[in-house]
């Protein structure tokens, strides 16, 4: 059994059949999450927006004209509600003083209580947190995604030749951060 | 030394070709500056890359019935609850100012106001003890704006000034009364100066 292509159950949406949407939810949730949760670094952060995310995709899913795949279209809505949540946590972070601490502190505990042990995976992400708004964003969808420059390209409507640039610099940052973090150890 | 066109963080996502990965490794054997560039982004290599924070058990079980929850009946946003968290630690600053007003306002003695010269204020016959419409033209022109209640408090102030302060409750017109010729002049020389209304 062939599987029904994203371009077919965008048309089935359009045409009303709300179990399609369903599917495309299924298709790319976790693809979505874990790009988001990458920008974000906590799990209830990345659940908003995911759920944003599909929300705004079904409210503009009409008018999308599949000019470009349906998961690129998705990433880039993730990218972008991903900054802006940023952003908003900036702000509101600078005004809540109380509330500091809780950013880094979410990913330290699992579900169990216990701390994990994966020290480089939290150097990494506390020194990718650092990076500037283009370079996170090539560094999450290149370094975790693993996706192309040139699906990279597409999704944040820039060039390769760019993209390569900000993500070396990237790469040399979050090495130097860690480098760093282990030699102060 | 030329520098090949590399791709440095390729070679730990092992996503290059293997001429490419080929080439790239010859360039270092014999390039120090892209070796160290090189050794430091293969500290981001290995196992981690791949390794993810924990996701509580059933999220992506659920998620879906979340989003249509969500989509079909919105949760209207609450565009003042930011601003309340940002106002929030001014809250206790703000309640201690207001105590502190209470207070000193209560230390300090009430002026004297249109409810203390008990001042019928619609009878402008009674305001001053004049008939208005006896008057002159000039005098009923600095009269008549203070028949409002603002020019009646400001009447009372000018009424302390002349020491007038400790007045029983009573009416202008009866105050007036009491005055002599010259201080009733200076009163009403007093409220033709003052800019009222």
């Amino acid at each position: 059994m062939t599987a029904i292509s994203d371009q077919e159950l965008v048309e089935q949406f359009r045409q009303g059949r709300e179990p399609a949407f369903n599917e495309i939810v299924l298709r790319y949730q976790e693809r979505i999450y874990w790009v988001v949760r990458r920008f974000l670094n906590d799990h209830d952060d990345a659940d908003d927006v995911v759920q944003d995310v599909f929300i705004k995709a079904a409210r503009n899913l009409r008018g999308f004209r599949g000019d470009s795949s349906l998961y690129t279209w998705l990433y880039r809505i993730a990218v972008n509600l991903s900054l802006n949540a940023i952003r908003r946590k900036r702000v509101a972070d600078f005004f809540r003083l109380d509330d500091i601490g809780d950013i880094a502190s979410h990913d330290d505990i699992g579900p169990d209580g216990r701390v994990e042990a994966d020290e480089q995976r939290q150097l990494i992400e506390s020194a990718a947190q650092q990076l500037p708004p283009k370079q996170r964003t090539v560094f999450v969808l290149r370094y975790y995604e693993d996706l192309s420059y040139e699906e990279i390209a597409e999704i944040l409507h820039t060039s390769v030749g760019g993209l390569k640039a900000n993500f070396f610099h990237a790469i040399r940052k979050v090495a130097e951060h860690v480098k760093r973090q282990h030699g102060t150890r | 030394m030329e520098h090949v066109d590399i791709d440095l963080p390729g070679l730990f996502r092992d996503d290059l070709p293997q001429e490419e990965r080929e080439r790239i490794e010859r360039h270092l054997a014999v390039c120090p500056s892209c070796r160290g560039a090189w050794e430091d982004i293969a500290l981001l290599g290995g196992p981690q890359r791949r390794r993810r924070p924990a996701v509580p058990d059933g999220y992506f079980a659920a998620l879906p019935s979340k989003i249509m929850e969500k989509r079909l009946h919105p949760v209207r946003t609450n565009w003042v609850r930011p601003f309340f968290d940002i106002l929030r630690p001014a809250i206790p600053l703000a309640a201690g100012a207001l105590v502190i007003i209470f207070l000193v306002r209560s230390a300090v003695p009430p002026p004297v106001t249109t409810d203390r010269l008990a001042v019928g204020a619609n009878e402008a016959v009674d305001y001053l003890g004049f008939d208005l419409a006896e008057l002159s033209s000039d005098l009923a022109q600095v009269v008549e704006p203070l028949l409002s209640d603002r020019a009646l408090a400001s009447i009372g102030r000018d009424l302390q000034e002349t020491g007038l302060e400790d007045l029983e409750p009573t009416t202008v017109s009866e105050v007036v009364a009491d005055l002599d010729e010259s201080e009733t002049d200076e009163l009403i020389s007093k409220l033709s100066e003052r800019v009222i209304l």
